[in-house]
C-alpha cells in the first residue's frame, strides 16, 4: 500500500475512531482496553508498512505476546482478548481499503513535493552554514542537521523509485540531478576557510537563499509555470556574481571554491529551468 | 537477556505482577543505547510520572471521557511519530517510552497500586541501567565498525563504476547510486545516527563523529565527481586527461579499501604506493591545457567544469588521506 498524504491520514484515522466507537458497546469492559488496542496497532502497522517497514508489525505483534505472558489469566480471558484483537484487526483493515487505497493514485506527484520540500531544506540547512558565524566553532550541530536533511531525501527519493507513473522516469533523473547538484553547491562551505568573506557578500547569499526556496516552493506545483521565480533565482546569481568580480575574487583566499560555487548555482538554475520547460500530466 | 533477568528478580521477590518491573527494564534498555546515563535516568523518571498521572486520572468518575480522552491522545501523538518518521533521536525516544507507558497504564489500571508499582518500576530500570552499562555493555566500536562496512563498501563500488566510465562510456553510475540510497533508507536504525545524539559518550564522541562528517562528504564529492562526468560541456575535453583522471580514482578506490580492510580485518596495508604524484600529475596537466588565471578561467563553462572535476577528485583524496590518518595504529 501507498503513504497517503495528511488528509488521508486525517480521514483514515477518522473512520478508525468512528469504527472504534460505533463497536464499543459490544464489548465487556474487560475486553474493550484489548480492542481499542489492537486497533490501533495494526492501524499504526499499516502506516509503518507504507513506509517499508513490515518489521513494525512482527514488533506490534511481539509487544501483544509480551503483554498477554506477563499478566497471567483464565483461558476464558485469553479467548475473549484474542476474539478482540481480531475484531479490531479486521476494523483496521476494512478502514485502510476504504479510506487508503482509492486515493493512491496521484501519489508520485504528492511524493515529489515532499522531495522538493527537502531538498529546500537540505539548500536552506547548507546557507546556513555558509551565515551563521558559529559554524566553525559548532561544526557537528550543522552537520547533524544536514545529515538529517539528507536522510530524509533519501527516504522519499526511494519512495519514488517504487512509485510507478508516466513521468516518473524523466523526474527521477531531474530528482538524482538535483540532489548532486545541491551536493556539489554544499562543498563551499568546506573549501573556503575564512568564514568572514561570506560576512562581506551575506546578504547576496540572503537573497540566493530566498530565491532557491522560492523555486523550489514553485517548482512543486507541476502544473504551474514557475518562470517568475526562475527569473528571481537569475537575479540572484547574477547579482552574487557581480558581487565575486568586484570583490571576492581579490579579497578571498580561495576564489576558485566561489566561482564553483556560482557555476553550481548556474547549474541549480538550468535544472530547475529544464523542469520548468517540460509538461507532466497528474 | 536484562529482561529475563528482570522477570527472574520479580519471581524471586514473588511479585504478582511482573509488568511495572519488566517493562521500564526493557524501555531503559532501549533508552540508554549509545547514550549517556542521565538518558536512561530521564526515561525512569518519565514512566514514574506518566504511572503517578495515570493512577490520579483513573480516579475519575467520568470513565466514557477519560477513556476518550486518552484514547484520543495516544492515537493522535503514535499517528504523528509514524507519519512524520521521526528519527530515533533522544525526544523521539522519550515520545516512545511515554506512549507506550500510558498505553500499559490504560490497559492495565487495576495492576497500578502506589506506591509498589512506583518501587516496581524504579526496580526494573535500575536492573535495566546496571544490565546495559555493568553486564552487557553496547559495544559502540564493534556497532560503528559494523555499520560503517557496508557504506564503506557501496563506496568501493561506486569508485569502480566510475573508473568503468571511461572504458564503457554509455555507462551511468545510476545503479551505484541507487545501492548507496538504499543502504540509508534499508539500514534505517543500522546506520550510526547516534553518534550526533547529545549526551553520546563524550571520550568517544569526537572522534566517531569526525569519521561520519568524513564519510558524508566523500559520498557528496562522489555524487559531485559523477555530475562532472555527465556534464555535456565536459564530452569535448575531458580526453586530455582521461588517463591522469582514471589513476586518481583508482587511487582513491585504493584509499577507501584500504579503510574497509582496517573496519573489517583491522589490517592496515597502505604498501608502497604513492598518493600524491598522480594528483600533481593530474593538475600539472589540467594547468598545461587550460588558463592560469582565474578570471580568464571564468570566460570558459568547459574549464569551469574540468576545474571542478579536478577539485572534487583532490577533495576526496584530501578527505580519505584525513581518514586513514585519524585511524588508531592497533599496534
Amino acid at each position: 500500500m501507498n503513504r497517503p498524504v495528511t488528509w488521508q491520514l486525517i480521514l483514515y484515522m477518522t473512520c478508525v475512531l468512528i469504527g472504534l466507537h460505533l463497536l464499543k458497546p459490544y464489548f465487556s469492559s474487560h475486553q474493550q482496553p484489548w480492542f481499542f488496542l489492537s486497533t490501533i496497532l495494526f492501524s499504526l502497522s499499516s502506516l509503518f508498512q507504507c513506509n517499508k517497514k513490515n518489521i513494525t508489525l512482527v514488533t506490534g505483534i511481539l509487544f501483544i505476546l509480551l503483554l498477554f505472558l506477563i499478566t497471567p489469566l483464565s483461558i476464558d480471558d485469553y479467548s475473549q482478548r484474542i476474539q478482540s484483537i481480531s475484531i479490531g484487526f479486521m476494523l483496521s483493515l476494512f478502514c485502510q481499503l476504504v479510506c487508503l487505497v482509492r486515493f493512491s493514485h496521484r501519489e508520485f506527484f504528492h511524493e515529489w513535493r515532499y522531495f522538493l520540500n527537502n531538498l529546500n531544506q537540505l539548500a536552506d540547512d547548507y546557507f546556513t552554514c555558509l551565515l551563521e558565524s558559529e559554524y566553525g566553532t559548532h561544526i557537528y550541530k550543522y552537520e547533524r542537521r544536514i545529515h538529517f536533511s539528507k536522510n530524509k531525501i533519501w527516504y522519499s527519493l526511494n519512495k519514488m523509485n517504487y512509485l510507478k507513473n508516466r513521468n516518473s522516469l524523466i523526474l527521477r533523473s531531474h530528482a538524482n540531478q538535483l540532489i548532486a547538484i545541491l551536493f556539489s553547491l554544499g562543498q563551499i562551505r568546506y573549501r573556503i576557510s575564512d568564514h568572514t568573506v561570506f560576512l562581506v557578500c551575506r546578504s547576496d547569499l540572503q537573497n540566493l537563499q530566498d530565491a532557491i526556496a522560492q523555486c523550489f516552493r514553485a517548482q512543486s506545483n507541476l502544473s504551474r509555470s514557475c518562470s517568475i521565480e526562475l527569473d528571481k533565482l537569475n537575479k540572484a546569481i547574477k547579482h552574487f556574481e557581480s558581487t565575486y568580480q568586484s570583490v571576492l575574487q581579490v579579497t578571498s583566499p580561495e576564489p576558485l571554491g566561489i566561482l564553483l560555487f556560482i557555476f553550481d548555482l548556474y547549474r541549480l538554475h538550468n535544472e530547475l529551468r529544464e523542469i520548468d520547460l517540460n509538461e507532466y500530466s497528474i | 537477556m536484562t529482561t529475563i533477568i528482570a522477570m527472574t528478580v520479580g519471581i524471586f521477590l514473588k511479585k504478582n505482577n511482573l509488568l511495572w518491573l519488566v517493562l521500564p527494564c526493557v524501555l531503559t534498555c532501549y533508552c540508554v543505547h549509545g547514550r549517556s546515563f542521565r538518558h536512561g535516568l530521564h526515561a525512569i523518571v518519565l514512566m514514574l510520572l506518566i504511572v503517578i498521572f495515570s493512577s490520579w486520572i483513573f480516579e475519575w468518575k467520568t470513565v466514557i471521557i477519560r477513556n476518550e480522552i486518552i484514547l484520543f491522545g495516544l492515537f493522535a501523538l503514535s499517528g504523528f511519530l509514524v507519519f512524520k518518521k521521526m528519527q530515533h533521536s533522544y525526544i523521539s525516544d522519550l515520545t516512545y517510552v511515554g506512549v507506550i507507558s500510558l498505553f500499559c497504564a490504560y490497559l492495565f489500571e487495576n495492576t497500578i497500586a502506589l506506591p509498589h508499582s512506583g518501587l516496581d518500576m524504579m526496580l526494573g530500570g535500575a536492573i535495566g541501567l546496571i544490565g546495559s552499562y555493568v553486564i552487557f555493555p553496547v559495544k559502540l566500536y564493534s556497532e560503528f565498525k559494523l555499520s560503517l562496512l557496508p557504506i564503506l563498501h557501496a563506496l568501493i563500488e561506486y569508485a569502480k563504476a566510475q573508473r568503468s566510465y571511461f572504458n564503457v562510456k554509455s555507462n551511468d553510475l545510476t545503479k551505484q547510486k541507487y545501492d548507496l540510497q538504499i543502504l540509508f533508507v534499508a539500514s534505517g536504525n543500522n546506520y550510526p545516527d547516534w553518534i550526533y545524539e547529545p549526551g553520546f559518550n563524550p571520550a568517544l564522541r569526537s572522534g566517531f563523529r569526525y569519521f561520519l562528517i568524513k564519510i558524508e562528504r566523500v559520498i557528496e564529492l562522489f555524487y559531485s565527481i559523477d555530475l562532472c562526468l555527465h556534464d555535456e560541456k565536459l564530452k569535448s575535453i575531458i580526453s586530455i586527461l582521461e588517463k591522469e583522471i582514471d589513476v586518481v580514482i583508482e587511487k582513491n578506490q585504493e584509499l577507501l579499501t584500504i579503510i574497509y580492510n582496517y573496519f573489517s580485518n583491522k589490517i592496515m596495508d597502505i604498501g608502497a604506493s604513492d598518493y600524491v604524484s598522480d594528483m600533481v600529475d593530474l593538475e600539472k596537466k589540467l594547468q598545461k591545457h587550460i588558463p592560469l588565471q582565474i578570471e580568464v578561467l571564468d570566460i570558459s563553462p568547459e574549464y569551469i567544469c574540468l576545474t571542478s572535476l579536478v577539485k572534487n577528485l583532490k577533495n576526496t583524496r584530501e578527505v580519505l588521506i584525513d581518514m586513514l590518518a585519524a585511524l588508531p595504529n592497533e599496534n
